[in-house]
């Protein structure tokens, strides 16, 4: 149930955790390999890296337990401590990461769709098309351009994205999804 | 200082500045064989093909704050028609999004936790 707090990122060394957590919900990725199907699991035998929301996710329900190199603990309370010194709003983040996993939605990185996240139904190499997911600052209006740049982020026709913010009045999450119109 | 004056004439006009880029918008749904019905605010107005639909005009440059988008989504949720966001290029071209509150279900392909 272990995995090393490296930087940024947790690495989870037995191979058979590993395969779990892969298994149980796409988390991490294994370390040389994309895009794992579920029926290919068996036969990796990588080190898995997991993200910081998801180790934090992972840690807050006792599924993983989060160590230093040394080998000591490392708390949830200190990853989100990490968390908050290194990477912008990642309360809200953190919130929004949780919203998607908590209603049991994969959700992965999405830098390569110039996103916040990228959400699968079924996971990566599964499902076509994620839901690309931008984040917007709470504090921040919304501008005509920010909806056109979250259309060109998706490769389907209908240019369907999601943007994803906190509400300052209530904390929750909420979601706006926008898709082009040919009227 | 001529320069000047012409600045402080052009904040004077901006009302109509941002207008002219309203009539654009009204113009080009007019082409695509829409009726506008009514004007609830000089953002908001309501245009009809086939069904209803609630528009808002985001001209390029001008934000809105999420609390204003979310007042228009509701709108339009009460009114039960779609709701359109009209994007105006500043220099009035137009472009149509709809926009929607996503209440997500529970992800039924779930794997077992």
């Amino acid at each position: 149930m272990k995995g090393v707090l490296k930087g940024l990122a947790v690495v989870v060394e037995d191979v058979e955790f590993a395969r779990k957590l892969y298994k149980e919900g796409f988390y991490g990725r294994f370390l040389g390999y994309d895009k794992v199907r579920r029926e290919e699991v068996d036969k990796i035998s990588a080190p898995l890296i997991l993200a910081l929301y998801e180790a934090l996710y992972l840690a807050e329900r006792g599924k993983l337990k989060v160590v230093s190199k040394n080998g000591t603990e490392v708390l949830p309370e200190k990853l989100i401590e990490l968390g908050r010194e290194k990477i912008k709003n990642f309360d809200d983040i953190y919130k929004i990461y949780k919203y998607f996993r908590d209603l049991g939605y994969v959700v992965k990185s999405g830098l390569k769709f110039g996103a916040l996240f990228s959400v699968y139904e079924r996971g990566p190499g599964i499902d076509h098309a994620p839901m690309v997911v931008v984040f917007l600052e709470p504090d921040r209006g919304i501008s005509a351009t920010d909806i056109t740049r979250g259309g060109r982020l998706s490769h389907s026709v209908k240019k369907t994205f999601t943007l994803a913010t906190v509400s300052k009045q209530t904390g929750e999450v909420v979601l706006l999804g926008f898709s082009w119109a040919k009227l | 200082m001529v320069f000047s004056v012409v600045i402080f004439k052009h904040r004077q006009t901006s009302e109509n500045v941002d207008d002219v880029l309203l009539e654009q918008v009204f113009k080009d749904l007019m082409s695509r064989g829409f009726k506008i019905l009514e004007r609830l605010n000089d953002r908001m107005f309501i245009a009809e093909k086939k069904s209803k639909y609630l528009f808002y005009v985001m001209v390029e440059g001008i934000e809105v704050t999420t609390q204003t988008l979310l007042s228009f989504i509701n709108m339009g949720e009460t009114l039960s028609m779609d709701t359109v966001l009209a994007l105006v290029s500043n220099d009035g071209t137009v472009t149509y999004y709809f926009v929607r509150k996503i209440r997500l279900p529970r992800n039924v392909y779930a794997e077992g936790v």
